[in-house]
Parts: C-alpha cells; sequence; structure tokens
C-alpha cells in the first residue's frame, strides 16, 4: 500500500510540476497569440495611413474647401478633414461657411486644435515626447476632451512592420481575412497598395506626421496629422465607428474557430476604453463575464486605453490531457494491485489449501474421536477379560490398543492445532512428573521405535513433582518422537535427556539421523511446512507436528528449539514446572 | 395652373434642345429630374418660404428580363430572444428569398449572437439548395453583437464590391444590441461609413424588443429600407419585397447639388439628412429603383422681388452611376418662380401635388418631434405638436381640396390619441419610426 501512496504521490507531485510547466508555456503562447492581435491592428493603422497619406498628397495642391468637403464626403474612413495654417490657426473649417457636421466637430475639437504643440514631431524623441506630454495633461483635466498620448513616429512604425510580419506567420487562419481587407483598402486607392512596403520611403519626405488618439465622451477617437511643404498642418479624423468595424474585420469569426484550433475553451474579448466589449470570439461554450480572464493586454497607440483578455474555462487547457494522465494512473495502479494480489495468492495458495484440508480433517477428527475412544474401550475391556494363556490374543488386542492410542494422538494432534488457532486451548494443569509424562510417551513409542530400528535412550533427571499438564506434555513429545520416528529411522540410539532447572523442566531428544539443513532449520516451525528434499519423499504427514509442539510449549510458559549439533537433530524442550502451586503465576499467563 | 403648364413646357423644349445636341448621350437616360416649386407664383414685395420638390423617377425597363446583379448579405440575429417561431421563420423567410436570387447573383449569411459566425462566406446564388441548409443549421443562444455581425456582413459584401452591382446588407433583429457599439450614433456612423462604399443597410425590427431609433438610423444613413415586422409570420412577405426592391435597382451613388441663387437662402432639407453650407445643399442617395419617385423636398427663404418679375432660385445638378450603361452620369435642372400681386393668379398657380408632398414632410417632421416629446414624457406637449400638424394638414388639405392631406390629418389625431396609452406604446413608436421612416425616404412597401 505505502509505494502505491508513494507512487500516486510522486505522479500528483510530477503532474503539478508539468501543469506548471504547460501554464507557464500557455501563459506565453497566449501573450504572443494577444501580441499578433496588436500586430494585426498596428498594420491596419499603417494601410490606414498610407491611404490617408495619398489622398492628402492628391489634396496639397488645389486644396479648396470644396475638395477637402467631398473628401469627408467620399471617404469611408474619414469623418472630417481640417487645415491648419502654418501658425496652427484653423483655416478650415471655419464656423463661417460650415455645415451643421463641421460646426459639431469644430466644437468637440476646440482644445485639441489650440493645442499646436500636438502637431509637431522633432526628430530628438526626447523633447518630442515632453512636449507632447504637457498638452496631454492639461486636456486631460478637461471633461470631455482630449487626453493625448505621442509615440515619435519612427520608432513606432518600425517596431509595428516586424509585428505585423510576425502575424502574419503566427496566425495562419487570419491571413485570408486580412489580405481581404488589404485588398478592399488598396481599392479604395491604387496608390495605397503599392505604399505599403514602402513606408521607409515616405519617412524620407520632409514631412512630418503621427497619430493622436483624444477622447470624446470617453470614447476612443483618433486623429491622424501631416505638415504640407508649405507648413500647414493638415488632418484627418477618422471614423470611429468604421474604425473598430475594420478592426472587428481583421479578427476571425466562429466559422474560423473549429473544435482543433489552438482557441481550445477559451474567449478573446477587445474591450475599449470604457471596459465595455467591442468584440469576442473563441469557442467556449460560457459567456466572457462570467469568467475571469487569465491574461491582459494592453494594445499599443493609438488604441492605447483598449486592451485584450483572453479567458478559458479551464487552465490546463487541452481537457483530454487530464483524462489521459487520470487514465494512465489508474490503469498502472490496477495493474500493480493485480500483479500484487497473484503474487500474494501465489504465496498463500499452499498454505489456504493445507488449512482446508487441516479444516476438513479437523471436523473428521471430531466424529473419529468417539468411535476411537469405544474401540479403546471395549478393546481394553476385551483385554482384562482374556486369561494370561491366551497370550496371542492378548497380543493382538496390545496392537490394536497402541495403534488406537496413535490414532487418537493424531486427532488430537490436530485438535490441538485449530484451538491453537482460535486461541481457545486451556491447560489443565496438575501435579505429576515430567519423567512420568516420557516413560508414558517411550512406551507409547516402544513397538513402532522397535520396528524403526530406533534405540531410545533415557537419561532422567526428573522425577520431581511439578506442576504441569501431562497432555499437553505428552503431546509435544509424541510430535517429537514421531519425527524422530519418521526421518531418522535405523540411526541406533536416539538419546533423550531430562533435567531441571528452578521452576523449569529441560528435555533434550537427540537422535542420529540425517539431521536439518541449514536451511530448512530456519522455517521447520512455520505450519504446513515440511523441508523438501530426498529424505521426506515418499514419507506421509500434515507439516503441522513441530509448529503445534512449539505453540504448545509457549503456551505451557516454555520453548521448543532447534539446537545446533555436528550430527543428527537435537531438540530442546523447555517447560514452565513450578514446583508448588504457590510458586506458580496467574494460570492465565502460561 | 396654366402657367404651371407653361414653364412645364418650356422645360420639355428646352431639355428637347438640349438632347436634339447632344442625342446619342441622352438617349440612354434612365433617369429623369423634376424641379418642381409648390407655388411657382409668389406674392410680390415680400419675403416667402417656399418649398421645391426636387425628384428622380427611373424609366420602366426596356428589356425586363435583364437587370443588375446583386451583392447581398443576410445578417441574421440568433440571440436567445429568436428562439422558436422567430428564428424558424426567419430562416425561411431568408431562404425563400435566396431562391428568387439568380446564378449571376452574390449572397452570404451572417448570423450572431454574442459572437459572430459567417454562416455562408460570399459566394455565387446558384446552389442554393447547400446555402439552405447551412441556414437550417443556425440555432438561437447568447446576446447581440449587432455592430459586429453588420461588421462582418459588409466584409462579405466586399469580397465581390462592385459599383455595378447592388451591394446591401439585409439585417434581422428582434432585440437591443448589447455586445459592441449600441447606440443609434454609433450604428448611424457605421451606416454612414457604409453608404461612402456604396453599400446600404436595410434594417428589419422583429416584435417589441428592438431599439427602433438605432435601426432606422442604420438604414437612414446607408439609405437602406426599414421595415417593423410585429408577427414573425410576416417576414416572409418583407423579404420579399426587400429583394423585390434590390432586384429593381438601375442607377446608384446619386449626389445631389442644388445651388441657391439670387439671395436665396436655404432653410432645411426634409426628411433626409444633407449639408448646407452658405448657398449650397448637398445630400445623396444611394440607389434608385425602377419605377419608384424618390425626392427631396427644399425650403427656402425666397427675398421679395418686383410684381410682374421672375426670379431663378436654384439649379440643381444630379450626378449618378447608371448601372445598364455602367456609366456616370449627370443631370441638371433648375427653377424660377414669378411674382405677382394678384392673389388669384397665386392661387391658379399652385402645385398641388408638390405640396401635398411637401406638406407630407412637414406633418412627418412634426410627426417625429411628437416622438422626440413623448420620450421626454411630455405626453401634452407631443398631443399638440400633433394637434399642430393636424391644423395643419387640414387647413391645407380644405385649400388644395386634397383627400389625401385630409386623411393624413385623421392620422395625426389619431396618433395624438393613441400616444398615452403606456402599454402600447413601444409599439406605437415603432409604427411611428417606421411610417416616418418610410415617408422621409418614400420606401416602397
Amino acid at each position: 500500500m505505502i509505494p502505491i501512496l508513494i507512487l500516486g504521490w510522486l505522479s500528483v507531485r510530477l503532474e503539478q510540476n508539468q501543469q506548471q510547466l504547460i501554464q507557464h508555456q500557455f501563459q506565453a503562447l497566449v501573450e504572443v497569440k494577444l501580441k499578433s492581435v496588436d500586430g494585426l491592428f498596428q498594420g491596419h493603422f499603417q494601410r490606414l495611413e498610407a491611404v490617408l497619406k495619398s489622398e492628402a498628397s492628391e489634396l496639397k495642391q488645389n486644396a479648396s474647401s470644396q475638395a477637402l468637403r467631398e473628401l469627408s464626403k467620399s471617404s469611408p474612413y474619414i469623418e472630417q478633414v481640417f487645415i491648419l495654417d502654418p501658425t496652427r490657426k484653423p483655416i478650415y473649417p471655419t464656423p463661417t461657411n460650415a455645415t451643421a457636421q463641421e460646426i459639431q466637430f469644430l466644437q468637440q475639437t476646440k482644445t485639441l486644435l489650440e493645442t499646436p504643440s500636438l502637431f509637431t514631431h522633432s526628430q530628438e524623441s526626447n523633447t518630442t515626447i515632453q512636449k507632447a506630454n504637457g498638452p496631454a495633461q492639461l486636456v486631460a483635466q478637461a471633461p470631455y476632451s482630449a487626453q493625448l498620448k505621442s509615440v515619435p513616429q519612427t520608432q513606432r512604425l518600425t517596431r509595428s512592420t516586424e509585428k505585423s510580419i510576425n502575424a502574419e506567420t503566427e496566425i495562419a487562419p487570419l491571413i485570408s481575412r486580412r489580405s481581404q481587407a488589404t485588398s478592399s483598402i488598396a481599392a479604395d486607392s491604387p496608390i495605397a497598395s503599392s505604399n505599403i512596403n514602402d513606408t521607409q520611403v515616405e519617412q524620407v519626405e520632409p514631412t512630418d506626421s503621427g497619430w493622436i488618439a483624444w477622447y470624446n465622451n470617453t470614447q476612443l477617437q483618433h486623429i491622424y496629422w501631416q505638415t504640407t511643404a508649405d507648413n500647414r498642418v493638415m488632418g484627418f479624423a477618422i471614423s470611429r465607428a468604421r474604425l473598430l468595424s475594420d478592426l472587428i474585420n481583421l479578427l476571425p469569426d466562429q466559422s474560423e474557430i473549429t473544435a482543433e484550433h489552438p482557441l481550445n475553451n477559451s474567449i478573446i474579448t477587445l474591450k475599449n476604453s470604457r471596459g465595455e466589449v467591442s468584440y469576442e470570439w473563441g469557442n467556449a461554450k460560457e459567456s466572457s463575464d462570467h469568467l475571469t480572464p487569465i491574461k491582459t493586454l494592453n494594445l499599443s497607440h493609438p488604441l492605447g486605453s483598449w486592451r485584450l483578455e483572453y479567458t478559458t474555462t479551464s487552465l490546463n487547457k487541452p481537457q483530454q490531457n487530464w483524462l489521459e494522465k487520470l487514465l494512465i494512473i489508474v490503469i498502472t495502479l490496477s495493474a500493480l494491485s493485480v500483479l500484487g494480489w497473484l503474487v500474494y495468492r501465489e504465496q498463500t495458495r499452499e498454505s489456504r489449501l493445507a488449512l482446508q484440508r487441516v479444516n476438513f480433517v479437523n471436523q473428521v477428527s471430531h466424529e473419529l474421536k468417539t468411535p476411537l475412544t469405544n474401540v479403546r474401550m471395549y478393546t481394553e475391556m476385551l483385554e482384562n477379560q482374556l486369561d494370561d494363556e491366551q497370550v496371542k490374543q492378548k497380543r493382538y488386542l496390545n496392537i490394536i490398543n497402541n495403534e488406537s492410542k496413535r490414532l487418537t494422538r493424531l486427532i488430537d494432534n490436530v485438535l490441538s492445532f485449530s484451538k491453537l488457532e482460535r486461541d481457545s486451548l486451556d491447560l489443565n494443569l496438575q501435579m505429576g512428573t515430567v519423567q512420568e509424562c516420557i516413560n508414558n510417551t517411550l512406551e507409547a513409542f516402544a513397538p513402532a521405535f522397535a520396528q524403526r530400528g530406533l534405540d531410545p535412550k533415557l537419561t532422567s533427571h526428573c522425577d520431581t513433582n511439578v506442576l504441569l499438564d501431562p497432555h499437553c506434555t505428552e503431546q509435544i513429545l509424541n510430535n517429537l518422537f514421531s519425527n524422530a520416528e519418521k526421518y531418522a529411522a535405523d540411526s541406533g540410539v536416539l538419546q533423550i535427556e531430562c533435567w531441571q532447572e528452578g521452576d523449569y523442566s529441560f528435555i533434550r531428544i537427540h537422535d542420529n539421523g540425517p539431521g536439518i539443513d541449514e536451511y530448512s532449520s530456519r522455517s521447520i516451525f512455520e505450519q504446513f511446512y515440511r523441508a523438501s528434499n530426498k529424505l521426506t519423499d515418499g514419507i506421509s504427514g500434515t507439516g503441522i507436528g513441530l509448529s503445534i509442539a512449539r505453540e504448545l510449549a509457549r503456551k505451557h510458559g516454555g520453548d521448543l528449539i532447534l539446537e545446533s549439533t555436528t550430527q543428527g537433530a537435537s531438540f530442546l524442550l523447555s517447560l514452565y514446572t513450578p514446583v508448588s502451586l504457590s510458586h506458580s503465576p496467574a494460570k492465565g499467563s502460561l | 395652373m396654366n402657367r404651371y403648364r407653361l414653364t412645364n413646357i418650356k422645360h420639355l423644349l428646352l431639355a428637347l434642345c438640349f438632347s436634339a445636341t447632344l442625342a446619342p448621350l441622352t438617349q440612354a437616360k434612365q433617369i429623369d429630374l423634376q424641379v418642381n416649386l409648390a407655388t411657382p407664383v409668389m406674392e410680390a414685395e415680400r419675403t416667402h418660404n417656399a418649398f421645391i420638390k426636387i425628384s428622380l423617377e427611373a424609366f420602366k425597363q426596356d428589356q425586363p428580363q435583364k437587370r443588375i446583379p446583386a451583392n447581398i448579405a443576410i445578417v441574421l440575429d440568433k440571440s436567445g430572444s429568436m428562439q422558436g417561431d422567430k428564428l424558424y421563420h426567419a430562416k425561411k423567410a431568408a431562404i425563400m428569398a435566396i431562391n428568387r436570387l439568380s446564378p449571376n447573383d452574390i449572397v452570404s449569411v451572417v448570423s450572431y449572437d454574442s459572437r459572430v459566425n459567417v454562416v455562408v462566406p460570399a459566394t455565387k446564388a446558384s446552389d442554393t439548395e447547400l446555402i439552405a441548409h447551412s441556414i437550417q443549421q443556425i440555432n438561437a443562444s447568447g446576446n447581440t453583437a449587432l455592430f459586429a455581425g453588420v461588421s462582418k456582413g459588409s466584409q462579405e459584401l466586399r469580397k465581390f464590391l462592385d459599383m455595378n452591382k447592388v451591394n446591401r446588407v439585409i439585417l434581422l433583429s428582434d432585440g437591443l444590441a448589447n455586445v459592441g457599439p449600441s447606440t443609434p450614433n454609433e450604428l448611424g456612423k457605421l451606416g454612414l461609413s457604409l453608404a461612402k462604399e456604396g453599400i446600404s443597410v436595410t434594417t428589419i425590427g422583429l416584435g417589441l424588443g428592438y431599439n427602433e431609433d438605432l435601426m432606422t438610423q442604420l438604414a437612414g444613413f446607408s439609405d437602406g429600407n426599414h421595415a417593423f415586422v410585429e408577427k414573425a409570420e410576416d417576414l416572409a412577405k418583407v423579404f420579399q419585397y426587400e429583394f423585390g426592391d434590390v432586384l429593381s435597382v438601375v442607377a446608384q451613388s446619386v449626389e445631389i447639388r442644388i445651388k441657391c441663387k439670387n439671395g436665396v437662402r436655404p432653410l432645411r432639407v426634409l426628411g433626409r439628412e444633407a449639408d448646407i453650407s452658405g448657398n449650397m445643399v448637398s445630400t445623396r442617395m444611394n440607389q434608385l429603383y425602377s419605377e419608384q419617385e424618390k425626392f427631396i423636398i427644399l425650403e427656402v427663404e425666397v427675398p421679395a422681388q418686383e410684381d410682374r418679375s421672375n426670379l431663378e432660385l436654384v439649379d440643381v445638378d444630379i450626378r449618378y452611376n447608371d448601372l445598364f450603361n455602367q456609366r456616370n452620369e449627370q443631370l441638371s435642372s433648375n427653377v424660377v418662380a414669378q411674382f405677382s400681386r394678384s392673389q388669384e393668379q397665386i392661387d391658379e398657380a399652385v402645385d398641388t401635388e408638390t405640396y401635398e408632398a411637401a406638406a407630407e414632410q412637414v406633418a412627418n417632421e412634426f410627426n417625429r418631434e411628437a416622438v422626440e416629446k413623448r420620450d421626454q414624457g411630455d405626453i401634452q406637449g407631443a398631443q399638440s405638436i400633433l394637434q399642430k400638424s393636424a391644423d395643419y394638414l387640414d387647413n391645407l388639405g380644405q385649400a388644395l381640396a386634397s383627400p389625401k392631406l385630409i386623411e393624413q390629418k385623421e392620422e395625426a389625431l389619431k396618433d395624438a390619441d393613441e400616444l398615452d396609452d403606456e402599454q402600447e406604446w413601444s409599439k406605437k413608436r415603432k409604427e411611428l419610426k417606421e411610417r416616418q421612416f418610410k415617408r422621409s425616404k418614400q420606401q416602397s412597401y
């Protein structure tokens, strides 16, 4: 479980890191995208400038008020034309002889037209900025009038040219629309199209020009101005509605944003100086006003107070990625757990099978116990009734009796095992000697030992009366002897030593058989473990004997260990056998 | 009356002489220019306010099978409010109308809600089934980005923009523009800019939720048509009328220049936007339709003249693009007033038809003022303006014995009566705005 948790944590960390990285890259990508839109707009202003320049150059010679009026009537981009004389006094339109629209224009731009410094751009950019900033602050104080920003034009132009080149490579789907817009503007004046790439050439002209962005009723308006050779200023007030319409036409519509579009699940909104949405596009289902933008870009001059906002429904924009990653994690986890389960199952299969076997035997044993008791009882009764001369019958009955006892021992073993498993085995302590238990057991095993060529030799120093559970002790010994009988056949002397130290009794059983190799010795006490080698093959056994013996010994306050010897196997059994009841601690702890 | 006819005949003779010298050119002229005075004979030794009607009418086409190719962008509002019946009928009407086009025509379809979708980019109207299929896919939802919708629609027109085609955006909306520019002024400015490129915008307001000022300004400045359609079922009919109009255009980019002479001062132009600068008046119409009369009414101040003298009041100069012959044409005319002390002579000379047209426009101006007053909440003021209008129409109607003006008087009285019905006002205002628009632009439907 812990490795899986660690693995999970690690993957979450990895995912987080990756997401941060993606978000970073994403932010950068979004910025590039928004900047490219800004570039598109700059491109539009350049084209507009080219159109206006050509209009201006056509007008220069015969700038009659009739022709000027004609121009503002025929050009879809221009709302009003104005001319300032070399002393920067308005000479067209003048309040006398003006149309209603012209009079309105003069009222709106009164402060603007009375600020001659707005219409100069000296070649030193520093002074220009200062000059331009002065009046900007001045007019900004007056409500509904102009706030002005000026950037040295040469500098701005070169920058925006770069941008529009970038934009062309970055926004592939926009190009078709864009070139359309170019041609539509170019259609109005054939000179313009050839001029677009020649802005640098036009720059060489001694005339000065620039954009003024000003506010009328908090709405951004634009004026393009340029000085003529005779130092007059020719200005064009741009139709605000038309400018916005043209900018919108540079931006994609919904049919151009398909599911594969990089603008997945997001919206870009163009907001004007009042913060109102002028246009939005994108394929997110939600409306942009429910979401906070993750990226905002203020547009460059002359759209200074406008901004683009990028909004998206989910930060890790491609949603499939999440699913994919989740799926991978789930698959890995489930594969791991299946693998673990398989390994675990393989490991426990054997013991589970044995357990099942024991459970079965346990139940069967219970059933066997009653008839076996009867068999033994009647055998003994029959034995007692026999005469002394019926030796043959007596021998047969003796064998029956012994085998019945052996069977009883086996059954007891199985029952003890399941009792130990359930932890419901209670000791039945009574006074007795350890020697007696040994003798009883040896007696029972005598025929078997004789048959298997084993010669038990008991050296006993434990004939003191102590408190013990004889049945339990005998059962331990049964198991040990039964092992010796099974695995150390024909090995001659079976040494049995017995002594007592304080409250403990010790019994050592040492055979001269093949012994137990080091590897197996580690696990012989485990349940259902049977040392597998030539020796054990062909010998039946349940594999629970030693495990039960040790459990019983521990229950009896002692232990059963395998001693290392040079030859054969030597088991040392210790038992807690207090001399009297007063010495014995609480019964439960035994 | 006799005098009037005489001057008319004089003009005709003049025109004949003129045409005789320039026979090959004038032969192809499609447009008839008429300049009439409501009161050709005026009282001497007194200044007068006089109405001059400058009317243009395209002749019936000699070859009816031939017509000018159209370049149409249908811009459909598909905001949430269009859901259901409205959008169903709108789609049906658009498809039906497109089926009337011939393969030489260009059509595009743009739909908009909060965002804009170019449903059918500008294409030849040959595969109408495919176009109809695309239109059927439109579903309603979202807000109303009207400005952007019109922008994209006009952008589609620009792909095939041609001064020898009829370039028109047909906008259908049922709601207030709430994404992007939304004031009548801003949309009017856009319309003005589009008109300069030769694009007209026809606006169809559906139901009672749209902004009639915005829609009439947009149509007015771009010289398109405007219609108020209360029930969606009537959309098909309006689309048919509109397409009928579009398909009957014969001349475009009509520039009208009026020069007031001999101390005559221009006061105002009724019904249409015009620039008045000194003694010069100029205005424009985007197009003239076959067999439809379009006119402007100019009110001038005429200085006092001696008895039995003649005075040339104005010179009228018209330039237009003749679509059939694909060239720019020019027409000019003038009008001369007579002065007399004889009341009989004055009364006799009155040009009833011209006077009626002028009175209609004057009443229309009154109607406009009344709506403005009503907007300010001054119902009584509005009613008194309409009463004034009714009195004016009544007097003139009696004097000219004109049933048309008497009818209009009744209309004004009815309008005055219905002004204070708060519940019906939204609908009434749309009706009034539509009627004012149609009167001032002489819309055919």
